[in-house]
């Protein structure tokens, strides 16, 4: 402690020491590695050395450009249509979920116990073509006879909406959680319509948790492979399977290194667009 | 009878190995001073001249799960504690195969590093040899195995005297359908082109089941294979994607469409439509007149594990009582012809299914794919350009 006493200024750097020695070990030092070997050349016979090869950039970039596209696209897609199914029910929840709140709360989250490949699995269950959704969508005409919802972008995009679900779900939950119901009663005092007391009062209110939870739900999104393997065809692929056949069936590591460090500077650029469109700071404190 | 089996891992491996596995290859890719070192084919000719014979205390086995005998009451392997028995060598054994890409992930960075792994591991005939000319592998004291005899199929040209690679077991590949949608087998070019069956069928998308079946499909060979031919065929398994006609590439996912009925047909392993026969017979494998594909999984002594454990091992499951076990709880083909009369006095029935024990004509449809291909990246590479990634 005497230490302590004489050098006060170290008590925050010995505090933030483990934090900082966590994302050295876990983040840095990956992140270097994942960077040196993108810009490796070679093959698993030879070795591969570091040759500064920027051209594996280049290759990623436009031979798998439709991937990222896509990848991004559905990652967009499914987090709005997230925000959307989410929102209304959350608001129950929080709003007059009364003493079911927690119950509510327990239920919305519960099939996410269930391991993340079983429920993509399942949803080959529900879409398929001899199922009975598709058999009713086929019966009322909204599908043509051969027509089929497994194995299309749909299928893709309804299955990353419903496995980040609870990414969206729980920032928003806390968000409108927090909300002062007395700041709606002075909204309505103030002859405010419902409406008008949404857009002035609630949503300015939980902009912080549609923040957070676009960004939880887009970024896992984004990288995502499952869905498009299991509930798509390979015109669905997005960059993820891309670089995990790289990874392990091609055991190219450069090609695939330098794939994951494009999508994480996509992801980044995107984010930082993002943020300060919405003025993030701001939403922050 | 186990309810899924082995190949149905295989997906849950790839999935499990794109988010976790590719740390491993990471940080295995750069291990030691920033690249990984292909250690020369040198040590390969290092034979084993004269062999320890002493047993090791314990013998660490990695293999595919469910890809060995399991007694129901005790939940253990007959073929393990057998060998246990009869060695006094207690064995660690670890289902942590999901795909041979991914298991070369795990074990490449230790392995270059000189370090132990696992004694043996079980993999497929394409991974061994890559394994091998790395440098990865101890050679079998064939000495030691006078039940190598016992093998009915022959020694491929990169494992002679079985010294790398001695025979697990194999599997077809071939075209399973569902005989309530389709009459009889569609043949390689009905699935690709029959508009009946556009959108209903699944290709594999392991490059070696998918080209080998197709190559010989268009009157080649997949054993030895040439660039033309196989550009050629490429191009045809192009035009069926493009159609539309080729509804997805799986791994063993392939299974609950084609009992759902939303796939009519597909290539598919015989394992695996053995084990959904028993719930479903309207579920039917053929090898197309074309000709099917072979593959085999064989025993391998990763470096630095015990040659000679490995090796008394390996002569344990050959014999044909042990191998007519083997076979009958996972219902894939034994390299022990003989085990099928040892199979008989168990189990008649499952002995006189082809898809477990074939016989020479059933056998002589099949080709084993060109190794060399499946471990060159540019085969490869242009394999996943036309399945999509």
């Amino acid at each position: 402690m005497g230490y302590l006493r004489r050098h006060p200024r170290a008590v925050p750097y010995l505090l933030i020491a483990p934090g900082l020695a966590w994302l050295a070990v876990l983040f840095v030092v990956p992140l270097y590695y994942l960077v040196t070997t993108s810009l490796q050349s070679g093959d698993i016979y030879e070795g591969f050395r570091l040759t500064w090869q920027w051209s594996n950039y280049g290759e990623m970039l436009s031979q798998y450009r439709p991937q990222l596209v896509r990848s991004a696209l559905y990652a967009a897609i499914a987090t709005v249509a997230a925000l959307l199914i989410a929102y209304p029910i959350v608001y129950f929840i929080a709003r007059r979920g009364g003493q079911w709140k927690s119950l509510l709360l327990v239920l919305l989250v519960a099939p996410f116990f269930v391991t993340y490949l079983i429920r993509t699995i399942a949803w080959q269950t529900i879409l398929a073509d001899e199922g009975l959704v598709v058999g009713v969508l086929r019966d009322v005409h909204i599908l043509a006879p051969d027509g089929r919802l497994l194995a299309t972008s749909f299928a893709v995009v309804a299955g990353i909406t419903y496995n980040y679900f609870p990414f969206m779900a729980l920032p928003l939950y806390v968000a409108l959680e927090q909300l002062d119901g007395r700041l709606l009663e002075a909204s309505s005092d103030l002859y405010a319509n419902s409406v008008r007391s949404f857009l002035r009062v609630t949503l300015p209110i939980s902009l912080p948790g549609v923040f957070a939870g676009t960004l939880t739900t887009f970024i896992p999104a984004m990288g995502d492979f499952v869905n498009a393997q299991l509930l798509g065809t390979p015109k669905q692929y997005m960059i993820g399977n891309v670089i995990q056949s790289k990874f392990l069936v091609i055991v190219d590591y450069p090609l695939a290194s330098a794939g994951a460090v494009i999508l994480m500077v996509l992801i980044l650029v995107g984010v930082a667009i993002y943020a300060r469109a919405l003025g993030a700071e701001r939403l922050t404190g | 009878m186990t309810e899924i089996n082995r190949r149905q891992l295989l997906l849950r491996g790839a999935l499990g190995a794109g988010g976790l596995a590719s740390l491993p290859a990471i940080l295995a890719a750069c291990g030691g001073s920033g690249g990984i070192e292909g250690q020369s084919a040198e040590s390969e000719a290092a034979a084993p001249a004269s062999v320890d014979q002493t047993l090791a205390e314990k013998f660490v086995l990695s293999n595919w799960p469910l890809y060995i005998d399991i007694d129901p009451e005790t939940k253990k392997s007959p073929t393990l504690e057998g060998f246990t028995a009869e060695t006094g060598v207690p064995v660690e054994y670890i289902e942590d195969i999901n795909s041979n890409e991914e298991f070369f992930g795990i074990v490449q960075g230790p392995l270059s590093q000189g370090q132990f792994v696992r004694d043996m591991a079980i993999p497929t005939g394409y991974a061994v040899v890559k394994l091998k000319d790395l440098g990865y592998l101890e050679q079998f004291d064939t000495a030691s195995i006078p039940n190598l005899a016992n093998i009915s199929i022959p020694a491929p040209p990169w494992n002679e005297g079985f010294a790398y690679g001695v025979p697990w077991q194999s599997y077809m590949t071939g075209i399973a359908y569902n005989s309530a949608k389709v009459a009889e087998a569609p043949s390689v070019e009905e699935l690709l082109t029959d508009p009946a069956l556009k959108g209903k069928i699944t290709m594999l998308n392991s490059m070696n089941d998918t080209m080998g079946v197709m190559l010989q499909a268009q009157g080649y060979s997949s054993e030895t294979i040439n660039q033309d031919e196989f550009d050629a065929t490429l191009e045809v398994l192009q035009k069926a994607v493009d159609d539309g006609q080729i509804r997805q590439f799986t791994g063993n996912d392939y299974t609950g469409p084609l009992s759902k009925g939303d796939l009519f047909a597909c290539l598919a392993w015989s394992g695996d439509v053995i084990q959904l026969q028993a719930d479903d017979p309207n579920l039917m494998f053929s090898i197309p007149e074309t000709g099917g594909g072979v593959a085999t999984d064989y025993m391998c002594i990763l470096k630095g594990g015990s040659v000679y454990t490995s090796s008394v091992f390996a002569n344990y499951v050959l014999q044909p009582v042990q191998a007519a076990q083997l076979s009958l709880g996972i219902n894939y083909i034994s390299p022990v012809a003989a085990s099928k009369a040892e199979a008989e006095k168990v189990d008649p029935d499952v002995a006189s299914n082809q898809l477990i024990f074939p016989d020479q004509a059933t056998l002589d449809k099949l080709q084993e794919f060109d190794p060399a291909v499946v471990n060159d990246p540019a085969y490869n590479e242009k394999f996943q350009a036309v399945i999509g990634a």
